[in-house]
């Protein structure tokens, strides 16, 4: 009688998982099966009612993306001419690549400064300790957007307007809290013994983080890393409003630009939008050992 | 968690030590803390200080009057008539959409925590395929649902009419019901992977003898989550709360930028577009600011309540 | 580790190197002729991303031309920032609130008094006395657009005019005759066309709460001789009746009652509304003129050949004319060199200049020519090349008829105009969606109006 209970128990929660996870999948995977396919499709297939869910050969074309990288259009297409002209779709790709670079410096940074920064909070007592770290999360409470005009005055006065180094401040100074926050309820939860014994055998301080710490905090780091990283990527209000050429534009302005442009070529948004994607999912999947181990492996508490 | 200068602070012999040594580290801590520092005060504390200057000051066309007007812009937004009612329905909006956002994911992670700390076949595929959302930019992924809510070519319309739910294309986005519930589902999509990833974490610290012992008393499936899972996971679940109402707070402003404006009528205005219009729109920066201003005391507010409800009184039911 | 930290250092040089600003290419100014060594002026230009690829073109040439063409002693280079049309206007306002300055920039009517009494831009006419004689050749919605209290502050980059479009096709096969001349009319043949199942949404007005709203609203206002204000900018629309309540009402009642106008026009704009006249679902449209190419264009639109313009229907015929310009930015005022590249850059852009030897509104031509946007000088008209494009647009003589009822927006010249029109979208669309009476939102509109030029 036991068996026959224990087995069907089994069985329906097997049943359960089953079913879970094809929902889950779907729910996660559709809008992104959309837009990849909506990006492949030809315009006048994007027009019509019902949508083509799959990309059959017939609506099949290159087109959106051949313009994204060379401007033209090639012959035969079927997107609308105003859509064209308020593309501007050759920004997207140096976009991308500013995004990149602007994502990458700035996660180096939080890893430069906010692991130690983290680590002191967590390890050490000193004067203001707990105000200072409340001060520093608080900041994250004020929206971006009342913060705008200052930070405009803030960049011309630096002389950092449309930089990618104006961004990169900004985005290191709004992401450094969380890495801390982040950091330090991980080594809080790291046992202290390695460190003592590195610093008893005469390492400084510094070094003993370096050789001993780090090693052991790679799952913290790659959790806070990421969450810089995309953070940094995918910014939108600073991002549009303090550039104003391709020199320091992101893609999340020139993704944002070309949704409320003057005429929309849906294949051409896909598309864009798409390449967008690109960099920070292919990161995500090269990395997702180290993310995944990071982000579940966060066991602190505030 | 007891750090080596705490266990040395406790001998009360050696006081003189441990406060010269309590100065030392002090020095040190904050030389360390140097460079942060220095990114905060600068890119940080000046523009805040600034802006919370400007709540406090008159403008006229997007130009300051230099005059000071004390809490005029405060009493404005409650009271004047030709704001005050956009402001309350802001309000009102917001603490819709937050606690709805909120509520969906800790609730959807929740579910999906339990999916992935299950050992089976799939598991790491769905884990990946769970970092997709979390990885796509926030205007990517407004981009991509204001294109499915498309109300003339949207697959979801496409969807729902060959599926049979309807018989013609719906409006989603001018829709001043659904409007609001579309971005709240586009916002929940993109928020629940990194919260199902927190919550397995505190989940899997959980010992399965305790769910053992759980079976042994005969408890049921829902007995078991509330009375043994949640006060276990309880810290966790406290980050998480705090982290999402953050996060449901402000990041939304980009779907709305993209998929809404407002709108329909106003139905969509939440407090951050409403604080964007006055600023940008009406350049009333310093009511805008206020507006700010208020928007922060009522996170702090909610945080707070998170910290307090949470903390002391339900560690005290359980003893 | 000390590997690891070296790496680290190198490749935040190597990143934070990448990220330096790269200084501005030389423009090269070929041809120049020899003597007095000229004075370099950068000139800084805002504009929003419309055919950016033309509009950085079309700045390349005025740096040639302006050293050989207009004058030897001037070399002068351009930059662009472009952001896109929705957000522009808080790009620009966000740049002038925390002190930046832009030499010349794009406008819009409707921004226009706002910047104007910002000072954010300068009065044209005050530093090129020639602006007012440039007014002469413009039409009169237009000159109402460039003029701010009395003053022109720009010359005219796009203008165009709201017309009323409708698939022949569709009308011939339920047997419909002729366009409806009024909105009765408009009802009348739509519901048949609904009856008859040629077309599900008739009727489509981008009504989405953005610039577009405003300029289909006003259309609608003054086909019925709608007039919201007097010289003194006071309101003088009745709440309860006239014909702007009459418009609204009649708005309502599209959606809710006849049903010819589909609620999701509030999420539509413009250019989403060609988008769908083209593939085929309405038979009435209300859109700006540079439209009419793509309808009738084969391939890209599914009604090619069948979009036809007739008068605006009403008992007035007439109809919202819009104007974008060129402006001077305070930035000009930096010194001597600067304001005059400036000048001769908005003229270059918006005026007649001598260009390799033909004297005409080159840039206007071009824009009108290669992209079919409106235009407002009226000495194009003779144009051959301008006017067989537009010909091939519509009937020429209802194109003429009219723009020649074409109004700007009324009550532009307040400052305050920007933030009623936001407002105005915002209660109008409660009105839409039956959340507000038609009286309600008209007073409240009003009220607002009141209040804010009383500030």
């Amino acid at each position: 009688m036991l068996n026959n209970s224990i087995s069907g128990r089994l069985r329906l929660k097997k049943l359960v998982i089953i079913l879970a996870s094809v929902a889950v999948l779907f729910y996660v995977l559709a809008p992104i099966y959309w837009i990849v396919v909506s990006s492949f499709q030809k315009e006048d297939a994007l027009n019509d009612k019902p949508p083509h869910f799959f990309p059959t050969a017939d609506v099949f074309t290159l087109d959106h993306y051949s313009f994204l990288f060379t401007g033209e259009v090639p012959e035969g297409s079927t997107i609308m001419i105003q859509a064209q002209y308020t593309m501007s779709g050759t920004l997207v790709y140096p976009s991308i690549i500013n995004s990149l670079i602007i994502a990458l410096a700035v996660t180096v940074i939080n890893i430069v400064i906010g692991f130690p920064t983290g680590h002191i909070f967590s390890r050490f007592r000193f004067w203001g300790d707990s105000k200072l770290f409340g001060v520093l999360v608080a900041t994250r409470l004020l929206p971006s957007i009342s913060i705008l005009v200052p930070m405009f005055i803030l960049m011309q006065k630096l002389n950092l307007y449309d930089t990618k180094l104006g961004l990169i401040g900004i985005y290191s100074a709004i992401t450094i809290p969380f890495t801390i926050w982040i950091l330090r309820s991980y080594f809080k939860n790291l046992p202290i013994e390695y460190e003592e014994a590195a610093r008893m055998d005469g390492c400084s301080y510094l070094r003993s983080l370096v050789k001993v710490v780090l090693p052991i905090a790679k799952p913290g780091v790659a959790a806070a890393a990421i969450f810089a990283f995309m953070t940094a990527y995918g910014e939108f209000i600073f991002a549009t409003v303090l550039t104003r050429t391709i020199a320091s534009r992101t893609q999340t302005a020139v993704l944002a630009s070309l949704a409320s442009g003057l005429s929309v070529s849906h294949g051409m948004v896909s598309a864009a939008s798409v390449l967008a994607i690109l960099p920070p999912v292919l990161i995500a999947v090269i990395f997702r050992k180290q993310i995944i181990d990071g982000l579940t492996s966060k066991l602190g508490a505030s | 968690m007891q750090t080596a200068l705490l266990k040395e602070q406790l001998k009360p012999e050696q006081s003189n030590y441990e406060a010269k040594r309590f100065r030392q580290t002090t020095a040190f801590a904050y030389k360390m803390l140097l460079p942060s520092l220095l990114f905060i005060v600068v890119f940080i504390a000046f523009p805040m200080f600034y802006s919370v200057s400007l709540a406090f000051q008159g403008f006229k066309y997007g130009v300051p009057t230099g005059e000071f007007v004390g809490l005029q812009n405060f009493i404005d937004i409650f009271t004047k008539p030709t704001v005050a009612p956009g402001f309350y329905n802001s309000l009102g909006l917001t603490m819709q959409f937050t606690v709805a956002a909120v509520a969906a994911v800790i609730v959807i992670s929740m579910g999906v925590a339990f999916l992935i700390n299950e050992n089976f076949k799939g598991n790491s595929l769905i884990k990946v395929a769970l970092l997709l959302p979390y990885a796509i930019p926030g205007i990517a992924s407004a981009v991509t649902w204001d294109w499915i809510y498309d109300a003339n070519l949207g697959v979801l319309n496409g969807l729902l009419v060959k599926l049979g739910i309807i018989e013609s294309y719906l409006t989603i986005l001018s829709n001043e019901k659904f409007a609001l519930w579309a971005i709240w589902f586009a916002y929940v999509w993109k928020m629940v992977p990194y919260s199902s990833f927190l919550l397995s974490a505190g989940l899997s610290t959980i010992p399965s003898s305790v769910y053992e012992a759980a079976r042994m008393d005969r408890s049921s499936v829902a007995r078991t989550f509330f009375k043994i899972t949640l006060p276990l996971i309880l810290p966790v679940l406290q980050l998480a709360l705090v982290v999402q109402t953050i996060f449901a707070l402000l990041l939304h402003f980009g779907l709305i930028f993209v998929m809404t404006g407002g709108g329909p009528g106003d139905a969509t205005r939440t407090l951050p577009w409403l604080i964007y219009q006055e600023s940008f729109t009406f350049t009333r920066f310093g009511r805008g600011s206020a507006m700010a201003i208020i928007m922060s005391v009522i996170m702090i507010a909610f945080i707070y309540i998170y910290l307090v409800l949470l903390n002391p009184e339900r560690q005290k039911a359980q003893r | 580790m000390k590997r690891i930290l070296i790496a680290l250092v190198i490749l935040t040089t190597l990143i934070l190197t990448a990220c330096a600003p790269t200084p501005a290419a030389p423009t090269q100014n070929e041809g120049q002729a020899g003597g007095a060594a000229p004075a370099s002026v950068a000139l800084d230009f805002a504009g929003w991303n419309y055919d950016s690829e033309k509009a950085h073109d079309i700045l390349k040439n005025y740096e040639n031309w302006i050293g050989t063409q207009y004058d030897p002693k001037m070399n002068v280079s351009v930059t662009m920032a472009d952001s896109g049309y929705g957000e522009y206007d808080t790009f620009i306002t966000t740049n002038y609130a925390g002190g930046g300055k832009y030499d010349a920039l794009y406008s819009s009517d409707h921004w226009l008094a706002k910047w104007a009494e910002a000072g954010w831009i300068l009065p044209l006419e005050d530093y090129f006395p020639k602006a007012k004689e440039y007014m002469k050749d413009m039409s009169p919605f237009s000159v109402n657009a460039l003029t701010y209290k009395g003053k022109v502050y720009g010359l005219p980059y796009y203008s165009d005019v709201m017309y009323f479009v409708y698939n022949e096709n569709m009308l011939k096969e339920a047997g419909i005759v002729a366009p409806p001349t009024t909105w009765a009319e408009v009802t009348e043949q739509s519901l048949l066309l609904k009856e008859k199942g040629i077309s599900e949404t008739p009727l489509l007005i981008g009504l989405q709460a953005g610039s577009w709203f405003d300029e289909a609203f006003f259309a609608l206002a003054y086909s019925e001789g709608g007039d919201f204000f007097d010289e003194n900018n006071n309101p003088i629309f009745e709440t309860d009746k006239g014909p702007i309540f009459d418009m609204m009402e009649w708005l309502v009642e599209s959606i809710h009652e006849t049903e010819i106008l589909p609620k999701k026009v509030m999420e539509m704009a413009a250019p989403n509304v060609q988008e769908a006249f083209k593939n085929g679902e309405a038979a009435f449209v209300i859109v700006p003129g540079y439209m009419m190419k793509e309808f009738n264009t084969p391939g890209i639109s599914k009604i090619a050949g069948s979009a036809k313009i007739s008068m605006m229907p009403g008992t007035t015929h007439a109809t919202n004319g819009f104007t974008r310009l060129y402006v001077l930015g305070s930035g000009a005022l930096e010194n001597e060199e600067t304001m005059a590249a400036s000048l001769a850059l908005i003229e270059y852009l918006g005026g007649s200049t001598t260009v390799d030897g033909t004297t005409t509104y080159h840039v206007a031509k071009r824009w009108s020519v290669e992209n079919n946007l409106g235009f407002s000088a009226n000495p194009l008209w003779n144009d051959p090349d301008v006017e067989k494009v537009f010909s091939s647009m519509a009937d020429p003589q209802i194109l003429a008829k009219q723009k020649a009822l074409a109004q700007s927006k009324d009550g532009m010249q307040a400052p305050w105009f920007a933030e009623w029109i936001s407002f105005v979208r915002t209660e109008v669309q409660k009105a839409l969606l039956g959340e507000s009476s038609t009286t309600t939102v008209l007073e409240s509109v009003k009220q607002q109006w009141v209040e804010l030029s009383q500030e």
